[in-house]
This record gives structure tokens, sequence and C-alpha cells, in this order.
């Protein structure tokens, strides 16, 4: 199936859930924030989350450079 | 009651004063408020140089070392003239000849434990621009301990990120973060371009909030990536547990 990450389209596997997601593109759940077709999902809820088919997702990931 | 503006400054100020909500009242508040930035780097440096062009009373400056030639890229306060000798004494004396009318402190070291609460004291807002989490967290920590607002300014390569903290009202850093981000490094890529869009944007949070014109970014998060010109603002959530604010 086909989602939108941060407006680029990606086939992943179907039952992929948000956390198996963030650990194929190494990124760390812990600073990641996941708005999915435009709500933000709770951290404790991304191993629960399994993502649909067209979902839209923006992954912005914390930074801390001055 | 905010300090009345000499004629002068009338003069100076007189095309901000314009902007809508903000006029003499805003910049008189403006000229009685006193702002902690630390560090005064690649981002701080635009934020404590647009402080003092605005008309902000009194800034307290913290950021420790010699100049680098790597640090000129992107260190707006910085010259050439200056290398290897302490970067404090340029960024106070590129301030004062912008603008003689700002109270500049100049503190030669980072934020650390033992002086974060003396600094924190002196000032009415602070604005977060270090490149280490554990200086954030230090600030981080003393602003909800006193109740003051933080501007907290951050980016990497070309992203960056801005949110406004209000003890007691906000998430704070370490609702963001319960945990130091790891493998964060002091180095990291960066444009002073970046850097200082994401301290423009704060230093107008900061004007926002010292002028009480809004609405600010308080409780969420505004994100840029000068990449793919992405914009977007993203609410954040307090955590009821949280070990530096869940009690206030």
């Amino acid at each position: 199936m086909n989602i939108t990450i941060n407006g680029e389209t990606r086939e992943i596997q179907e039952g992929t859930t948000i956390q198996a997601l963030l650990e194929a593109l190494e990124l760390q759940p812990d600073v990641t924030v996941v708005q999915r077709n435009e709500d933000i999902i709770q951290r404790d809820a991304y191993e629960a989350t399994a993502l649909n088919n067209g979902d839209t997702l923006e992954l912005v990931r914390f930074v801390g450079g001055g | 009651m905010p300090p009345e503006l000499t004629s002068e400054e009338r003069a100076v100020y007189e095309w901000q004063m314009w902007s809508r909500g903000f006029g003499e009242e805003g910049q008189r508040r403006l000229k009685g408020a006193a702002a902690l930035v630390s560090r005064c780097g690649g981002l701080g440096g635009p934020v404590a140089q647009e402080l003092a062009a605005a008309g902000i009373g009194k800034l307290v400056i913290a950021h420790g070392g010699n100049l680098k030639p790597s640090d000129l890229n992107r260190q707006i306060l910085m010259t050439h003239d200056w290398i290897g000798k302490p970067r404090i004494e340029s960024i106070t004396r590129r301030l004062g000849e912008l603008n003689p009318r700002c109270e500049v402190t100049g503190v030669p070291e980072n934020v650390t434990e033992e002086n974060v609460e003396q600094l924190v004291e002196q000032v009415d807002i602070v604005f977060d621009c270090a490149p280490l989490f554990n200086e954030r967290f230090l600030m981080n920590q003393e602003c909800v301990r006193q109740g003051k607002p933080l501007v907290e300014c951050a980016m990497f390569d070309m992203e960056g990120q801005v949110t406004v903290i209000i003890p007691g009202q906000t998430p704070c850093l370490s609702c963001i973060y319960p945990e130091m981000p790891p493998a964060w490094k002091r180095q990291f890529p960066v444009f002073g371009a970046v850097s200082a869009t994401a301290g423009c944007i704060g230093v107008m949070e900061g004007i926002k909030i010292l002028s009480g014109i809004g609405p600010s970014l308080a409780g969420q998060m505004l994100y840029y990536d000068l990449r793919t010109m992405n914009m977007q603002k993203i609410p954040l959530q307090r955590r009821p547990d949280c070990a530096v604010c869940g009690g206030v």
C-alpha cells in the first residue's frame, strides 16, 4: 500500500505500525512528532497504530542546534 | 509603569511603533524589559542583534570561549579581527555599536548549574539558543522554577523549530524531551541564514510576549524546512508526569 511521508509517496507493507515505520526510517520515536492525516499521534500509541493505504504523514524530528 | 521614551527613541523606533497593536505603549514595555540570550552564536547572535535594534532595555548575554574561524559563517556578532579572543567581547562591542541605548551585560561563560539561577533572576524572559541539550534543560528548569517565559529556538541543517514555554500553562522542554536526546552532537551542519531564521522568529515571539500583543507560539512548535520550504505548526502536549513542570 502507499502512504505519503512529508510530501513524498512511499510503498509500505500492510499492517505497518508507526513504530515500525520510524524504525525503518531510523528515526527515534522519543524525539519524533508524527502527524497523521492532520492529527498528532501520541507517542505511547506508536506501537499500536497501524497505517492505512492513503495515509498522509508529517514526521518532524526535534532538534537542538543553536 | 513602563519607562517613558525620549524624543530620540521615538525617532529611532518610529517605524515599528506603526505596527498594529504595538505602538508607543509596546515600545515602552520593550524598553522596560530585560532578556537573557544564551548562547549568542549562529542563533543567539541574530536574537541579540534584533532585540537590541528593536529597543529592548537590557540584554544579559552568556557565551564562553574564544572566537574560531569556523564560527564566522553564522555568528553574526563576531568579527574576523577577533579570532582567538573572547567571543563575548566581540558580541558586546557590536551590540554597543548597534544600539548604545541598550544596556548589555556580557557574561563570558555558558549556562551552567552554578550560574543559571543568577542569570535568569536578572531578566523577564529567556531566549534559549544553546547548541547543547544540557544547557537547554538547565534554562528550562530554571524558567519553570522562576515562572518566566522561555523562547525555545533550535535548528539542524536546514530545519528550524521555535516554541514558547509559559510555565504552568504550556508544555516545557522536558515534556517534549523526557530524556536527553541520545547521540546529539555539539557540531552540526548549519548555514547562518537557517539559524538566523529561527532566531528572528523567536525574537518576534519575545517582542509579542513582552509588549502584550499576540497570539504567540505558546504550546505550539513552529517547524520549518528551508530545503523544501515546508512550514507547519505542531500542537504540543503537557506531560502530567513531567519531572520538571508536572507540579506547576
